[in-house]
């Protein structure tokens, strides 16, 4: 069989393959999982394409679907694939300015939505998105009475579609073989930490390739699963998703909400995981806080062999030879503990555990790794797609593991990644500026900071751009301080702070409400609010504890001197963060200036009036107190 | 099924009394087939003892309450429930130690027409009931957006999202008419919005008429259609929220005379 290279084709292979008699997708919906043959998900795909084309959609235009993980997600997007078009995916929680950005810069088409929610932020810029013709929508909860003559819903498209395929019989199967693996399968944007976000390009080849090329270092058969979890607007998803999904013919498992993921995935064992730092250490601290809240016997057989399967982790990450007894103890704590985490976590069969998006903290790598959970860094990027993973028992703490196959990594003069490989974006959309930049001779420049060792593994720092340099010209890596702090149960997110102007690193910590409340009722501490709370006398100690264990892995001159607790969270909505809840530090260096400045000046406390922004947009005004820590 | 006019629930001339308290002295209202009818009042102003006549908790000493067209001033309130009015607690009353499906469940008991050794062996029919029950409950969770907390003990949520299981135990009756007391006290601003939208779609998507006890002025004027107001036990004012908003009885009720 020929190989197939492009998104459409290969769900019409395994269609061809499976018909009826395999699941494709399935959906925990109504507490149950609802499932889908290929043949099923085949004709969804096929009468939602052409009822698109019936209603104008001609090849390289756009379509921005906007939703959680669900099957009419993917069908939309496979649709549109199909009719040659392009997807634009958006993150479900884009307040409407950034909707507004990313849906008319890629000069969209239709928009497909899934919700009222969803629905009510386009209709709010319906009139500052003169391109976008039609909004169709699969969840018809309280759309009864939108009467709006540009809204469609799924199913009338599908009929569509239907009637459409009738009149032109064949027209389909002859779209899919019109697709060329070199169109533009999906437009990402960048998480946007400078500046505005770009467009990147990714075609059928590149998406695919990336997936193959991961393929060659791990397993995966039909009979597996996969989870479907991640933001589809973020490009782990496709590659560790529904390109998996398609190419190998295993089946996508969609949790029932997002808020549901750790629980569903204890019934879905997925072969592969992928996720993000925060995602990785929002595992670990949930079985550090389950432990905390277990019976004595529990806590008593996880205190007592943890610490083996810690040091046996630690010994096999130095690469050191474990001895026997050690080996032996092990297999015990794996049989009496570690099994029973894993499975209770729902990674017993994750064959292939990867984390990547930033540097994650080298104890909660640890932890994982001792659990018996290969987790393996994996570098990549919209851009680069899937540059290089570690390969299964040569996991090292620190570096982001070898080039993959196809992929050629050089380090330029200035310290920055170079990659070339058959399956990196194509280029930006408008932007040419942006691409020759960013694409010259046929190396993608990375913007990261970092070299290759004598192995050929590729060791990343930082964003060139990223790296801080205090007044001493002493380096610091501020990520590493953040995934540090963050690495405690009850550190939320941290800033680190310092810049040439500076002697010395700062931090802003977001405590972990939930945790941190627990643990005060349990110490009988009394707390009204998350404010009240950041402030305590008896919270600030329990945080300096985890400052300190932080800095004793920091040269002298890199450690954080002061830090403040911060009164709220950082917050998505009031542009703290990017969607993939990477800090924006402008953003937040502006907003916190006067907090950092006092900090700096030596300050033992300082009065704040934030504006806060509510989820409906509105805004309001918080008074309070901050008190600055300092270490000796 | 209405008593001819579109009038879903007549109140005629109710009175109640307490010992010497008077709780209610001659309230008359009427509840459309299409609307929400908002109670508006001080504190001991009589809402939640005129919700309970409804509902049968208490006896009115005169008057009558008249449901499509039947009289039920002196009807239990299981059977009042079963006539289809529903309602929800100012106070919230749901079984802390059970789970919110199992809340929402309980809600439906009424339509259960298997026995309890059916029910227990859990065989034919009563098999086919449960999990048409469930369907119907599992359709529930999902239009209140409370499937995350499914397998959750009551006990155990918040506060919001008691309130939420609340309302769904009221919906699992399948009213048809649907009484909320407080449904937004103790809300944040942000809860209060989440439960205005979920009230407002229930009305949009099911038709249910609602009377709605509320002290919010604002969320009052963003979703009632009419408001009537009580002060001590009587009726003081009837009309639009535009019009009770410039009311001078319902300012001074509310402010004290000036």
């Amino acid at each position: 069989m020929p190989e197939v290279n492009t998104i459409p084709g290969l769900l019409k292979a395994n269609y061809e393959r499976w018909g009826d008699r395999e699941v494709a997708i399935r959906d925990k919906d109504f507490g149950l999982w609802q499932e889908y043959t290929w043949k099923g998900c085949y004709e969804k795909v096929k009468n939602f394409c052409l009822g698109l084309v019936s209603l104008g959609l001609r090849p390289e235009e756009k379509v921005a679907i906007i939703g959680d993980n669900e099957p009419e997600w993917f069908w939309a997007a496979f649709a549109v694939q199909a009719a040659r078009g392009t997807v634009v995916a958006q993150f479900t929680d884009a307040i409407p300015d950034e909707l507004k950005y990313t849906i008319d810069f890629a000069d969209c088409k239709f928009v497909v939505a899934r919700d009222q929610e969803q629905v009510d932020k386009i209709l709010d810029i319906k009139e500052l998105l003169p391109k976008v013709e039609k909004v169709i929508y699969w969840y018809y909860k309280g759309m009864r009475n939108y009467t709006e003559p540009f809204l469609l819903r799924f199913d009338q498209i599908e009929q569509m579609g239907k009637e459409y395929g009738q009149e032109h019989p064949g027209i389909f199967e002859q779209k899919i073989e019109e697709i060329s693996p070199d169109d533009i399968a999906n437009l990402y944007f960048t998480s946007g930490t400078t500046g505005l976000p770009k467009a990147v390009m990714c075609s059928h080849r590149a998406l695919i390739g990336s997936t193959r090329a991961a393929l060659t270092i791990t397993q995966l058969t039909p009979k597996d699963n996969l989870l479907s979890y991640l933001p589809p607007a973020w490009v782990g998803e496709a590659l560790f998703g529904s390109v998996a999904h398609l190419l190998v013919g295993a089946k996508l498992n969609i949790p029932e909400e997002p808020e549901t993921v750790l629980h569903d995935v204890t019934e879905i064992l997925p072969q592969w995981i992928l996720g993000g730092p925060r995602q990785w250490e929002g595992w670990v601290s949930q079985i550090r806080a389950r432990i905390a809240e277990a019976g004595a016997l529990e806590r008593a057989v996880y205190n007592l062999l943890m610490p083996i399967a810690l040091k046996v982790a630690d010994l096999k990450l130095k690469g050191k030879e474990v001895s026997f007894p050690w080996k032996l103890l092990y297999a015990l704590a794996d049989l009496l503990l570690l099994r029973a985490l894993r499975d209770r976590i729902g990674l017993s069969k994750a064959q292939f555990a990867a984390t990547a998006g930033s540097v994650l903290g080298e104890d909660t790598f640890k932890f994982i790794f001792a659990l018996g959970i290969q987790l393996r860094q994996l570098y990549g990027s919209s851009e680069g797609g899937i540059i290089s993973a570690h390969l299964e028992d040569d996991v090292r703490v620190g570096t982001v593991g070898p080039a993959l196959p196809g992929v050629e990594v050089k380090v330029s003069e200035e310290g920055e990644i170079l990659v070339r490989s058959n399956y990196a974006f194509s280029r930006y959309y408008k932007n040419p500026e942006a691409t020759s930049k960013a694409l010259r001779d046929g190396w993608w420049y990375s913007g990261d900071a970092g070299h290759v060792d004598e192995q050929g593994h590729i060791i990343f720092m930082d964003r060139i751009s990223e790296l801080g340099e205090l007044r001493s010209k002493a380096k610091y890596a501020p990520q590493y301080i953040e995934s540090g702090l963050r690495f405690s149960t009850y550190i939320k997110d941290a800033m680190a702070i310092g810049d040439r102007t500076r002697d010395f690193v700062t931090a802003i910590v977001i405590i972990d409400f939930e945790n941190v409340g627990r643990w005060a009722e349990n110490n009988r501490i009394p707390y009204t609010t998350f404010t009240d709370l950041s402030q305590k006398k008896e919270t600030a100690n329990l945080i300096r504890a985890d400052v300190e264990r932080v800095n004793k892995t920091l040269p002298e001159v890199a450690r954080v001197k002061k830090y403040v607790l911060l009164h709220k969270e950082f917050d998505p909505d009031e542009a703290d963060l990017t969607r993939t809840r990477k800090l924006k530090r402008e953003a937040l260096q502006g907003r916190y200036g006067e907090l950092i400045e006092a900090m700096y000046a030596g300050k033992e406390e300082l009065p704040v009036e934030a504006e806060i922004t509510y989820q409906d947009g509105r805004k309001g005004t918080l008074k309070t107190s901050l008190k600055i820590h300092t270490l000796q | 099924m209405t008593g001819g006019n579109g009038i879903v629930l007549e109140v005629k001339n109710l009175k109640l009394t307490f010992g010497a308290v008077q709780a209610l002295a001659e309230v008359s209202l009427e509840v459309k087939e299409h609307e929400i009818l908002a109670i508006i009042g001080p504190n001991g102003a009589g809402k939640t003892s005129l919700l309970n006549c409804i509902n049968g908790f208490y006896r009115p000493g005169e008057g009558q309450v008249i449901f499509q067209g039947k009289d039920i001033t002196r009807s239990s309130p299981h059977s009042i429930a079963q006539l289809g009015i529903s309602r929800t607690f100012q106070n919230i009353q749901l079984y802390t130690g059970l789970t919110a499906l199992d809340n929402i469940m309980a809600g439906r008991h009424l339509f259960f027409q298997r026995g309890m050794a059916a029910c227990a062996l859990f065989f034919g029919w009563a098999r086919r009931e449960e999990i048409e029950h469930r369907r119907i409950v599992e359709e529930i969770l999902d239009f209140l957006e409370i499937k995350p907390i499914r397998k959750m003990a009551v006990g155990a949520l918040s506060y919001g999202l008691r309130k939420r299981v609340d309302l769904g135990r009221a919906l699992a009756l399948e009213p048809k008419l649907l009484l909320l007391d407080e449904p937004m006290a103790g809300m944040n601003r942000e809860e209060k919005e989440d439960m205005a939208r979920f009230i407002l779609d229930v009305y949009e998507e099911r038709g249910t008429p609602m009377v709605l006890i509320e002290h919010d002025m604002g969320l009052v004027m963003d979703i009632a259609d009419r408001v009537v107001v009580l002060d001590f036990g009587r009726k003081i004012a009837e009309g639009l929220p535009q019009e009770i908003r410039n009311n001078e009885k319902v300012i001074r009720a509310y402010l004290g005379k000036g």
